[in-house]
């Protein structure tokens, strides 16, 4: 199966008043506005990818616990290959607390990616797919890998 | 120089408990008192945590294993409540971050109304908790960052509402789903906020430890110490304790497990045999239990198509319901009344099936415990140290600086393969805990024929057992959305 994938989102006892405590209790609010602002920083803007579109597919598919060969293609918007990027994935699952694995892509011919990609579960996953263009541009994606197999 | 009284006490208790012919005293162990009597050094942190996580939740990145909220909710927190209750007791409900902004809106607002008579049981709690299970299944709060925060934030308003109107702590006690979760589990833990000295106790007039002190309020769940039995109910704030001018308070190991098979009055709770809301927390804790760790495997799926196509639709909200009423309520119901109309045969006195049922649901709270050990023991063991790179990550993102250094995502946990076996242990200790406890409940309910009225009771314990083992050796397959 092929999917052309969309541009991801952002990948990126009762105390007395006047008492210490009490001190304490009216800091929170400014302490919260300070947190939020600067835990909200991190939601960065767009990656200004220039609408490359990334399809993909494994081998096999589904895919199923263990290695599965992974083909990426990057096709800019005129429908030509992009090639001479370099290409690394990272796949994590759905379910938070699993450590995400890793691995590289080369390109076995113009615009296309290959490499082994590891599900150590079955289930839902994700790849976050981090490519640099050939003229240095950046692109993230999120590219979802849903019923990964248990073997 | 002379010792004051309660200086005396203490010092008697901790030199009994270090001769062991008391058993061990928490309270009585040199510095761990102070300690644990000091609530806010663990509040504040869990406090901060929580904003963090909120906040996280919010602006962070929307992939559930990259935030926080998730990670640590889902994940971490889960899994330390649950061992927290194995090796200790009610610990979560002791370093509450919700009670600190829920004792500042107090501040605010003194509760003036009394909590209505007709909620005071288990039900409003029950009904969160199964609600909490369902949501969870049905919107993927464990892949939603900003539905974690949500409920997180829904969480605190919830308490503050209530508390803020309501005198005593109706929420601890009848709303919060993780306390009457905890209350059932803390059934047990290994240790019990008891009073030490019940002649102190009786030679005591003021009362504190219900009614508080000039230092301290008393118990806001109405344990009064003397007639208190278990853990029902406790959340282990140690109000008593710091309120009780003998220092007769104490923290002390106990039988896990033994006081699901009394059925003597206890102050704030009464006789189990008379609360049937505490019979369905039972019950509903231990079919949660499989529940919750079935939605988490790969058969539940096959399950879902089926009743998908049985019902001719897509919404996965309706399925849902479907199987939760089918092993929430339909389940239980045939098996809890079959297997109490066979055993109740051996009793003397033929009551209905529905108090022998009742009666003997709580025997099945330890093998509940045992899932619920083995579902989050294994999510915290497998993701163990995957907070670390989450929030190196955090933090560099919110100050644009890795001042935590650069994300170390190789740090995972334990391997499934390494976990299983102690899923497997806690399964079988449940099982054998649930053995015991029914067994001492028969003995008491059909004191001539206590085998017959056991076995039943002991093959049901076998089947659930064996359903269990089955859930957690399949494959675990975490996935979403299933209906196409």
């Amino acid at each position: 199966m092929t999917s052309v994938v969309p541009a991801a989102g952002n990948t990126g006892g009762v105390r007395r008043a006047g008492s210490p405590a009490g001190r304490a209790w009216r800091a929170w609010p400014v302490a919260v506005i300070a947190l939020a602002a600067l835990l909200s920083a991190c939601s960065g803007g767009g990656t200004g990818d220039g609408g490359v579109a990334a399809t993909f597919r494994f081998d096999p598919q589904p895919p199923s616990v263990g290695k599965a060969h992974f083909e990426l293609r990057l096709v800019s918007p005129q429908g030509e290959a992009v090639a001479g990027a370099t290409v690394a994935v990272e796949a994590n699952m759905n379910h938070a607390g699993m450590q995400p694995t890793f691995a590289d892509l080369s390109e076995d011919v113009p615009g296309r990616y290959v490499g082994d990609v590891e599900f150590t579960m079955g289930g839902d996953w994700f790849l976050l797919m981090n490519a640099t263009l050939a003229d240095g541009r950046k692109i993230e994606r999120k590219l979802d890998v849903p019923g990964v197999r248990s073997k | 120089m002379n010792a004051a009284p309660s200086e005396r006490l203490t010092s008697r208790v901790a030199q009994s408990s270090a001769s062991s012919d008391r058993p061990l005293d928490l309270l009585a162990v040199p510095g761990l008192r102070s300690l644990l009597l000091r609530r806010r050094w663990m509040q504040g942190p869990l406090l901060f945590i929580s904003i963090v996580l909120v906040v996280h939740g919010f602006a962070g990145p929307q992939l559930a294993p990259k935030n926080l909220a998730t990670l640590v909710g889902w994940v971490h927190s889960r899994g330390l409540l649950v061992v927290g209750l194995l090796v200790m007791g009610n610990a979560f409900c002791m370093a509450c971050p919700f009670m600190l902004p829920r004792d500042l809106a107090r501040r605010l607002h003194a509760p003036k109304l009394a909590w209505p008579r007709a909620l005071r049981g288990k039900h409003v709690g029950i009904a969160l908790f199964v609600g909490v299970l369902f949501v969870y299944e049905w919107l993927d709060l464990w892949a939603s960052p900003s539905g974690t925060a949500w409920l997180l934030v829904g969480y605190f308003a919830l308490v503050v509402l209530v508390d803020a109107l309501f005198k005593g702590a109706p929420f601890c006690k009848s709303v919060c789903p993780i306390g009457q979760f905890n209350f059932a589990a803390s059934a047990l833990s290994p240790f019990e906020v008891v009073a030490r000295d019940s002649d102190v106790c009786a030679s005591c007039s003021g009362h504190e430890c219900l009614r508080g002190s000039e230092s301290s309020r008393g118990c806001e769940t109405n344990l009064f110490l003397p007639e208190k039995a278990g853990n029902m109910d406790c959340t282990f704030c140690l109000d008593c304790a710091r309120a009780c001018p003998h220092e007769n308070v104490g923290i002390v190991a106990r039988l896990p497990g033994a006081e699901l098979s009394e059925d003597r009055s206890a102050a704030g709770v009464g006789r189990r045999s008379a609360r049937p809301d505490l019979a369905l927390l039972a019950t509903v804790f231990t079919f949660g239990a499989l529940l919750n760790a079935f939605g988490m495997v790969s058969p539940v799926y096959v399950v879902q198509q089926q009743i998908a196509s049985w019902m001719g639709t897509t919404s996965e909200g309706a399925v849902l319901l479907v199987l939760f009423a089918s092993l929430l309520v339909v389940e239980p119901v045939l098996l809890l009344g079959v297997t109490a109309a066979i055993s109740r045969r051996a009793m003397p006195r033929r009551e209905p099936v529905v108090a022998v049922a009742a009666r003997f649901s709580h025997g099945l709270v330890p093998l509940g415990f045992g899932v619920w050990l083995a579902h989050y023991g294994f999510h915290l063991l497998t993701g163990l140290w995957t907070f670390v790179p989450v929030t190196q990550k955090a933090v560099a993102d919110a100050f644009g600086v890795a001042l935590l250094g650069a994300p170390q995502w190789d740090r995972g946990g334990l391997t499934t393969r390494a976990v299983q076996p102690i899923e497997m242990g806690m399964l079988l200790l449940g099982a054998i805990g649930s053995l015991g406890v029914l067994w001492a409940i028969a003995k008491r309910q059909a004191p001539e024929r206590p085998r017959a009225a056991f076995a039943p009771w002991g093959v049901l314990t076998v089947l659930l057992l064996a359903a269990a083992v089955w859930l957690m050796a399949q494959p675990m397959e975490m996935r979403g959305t299933f209906l196409q």
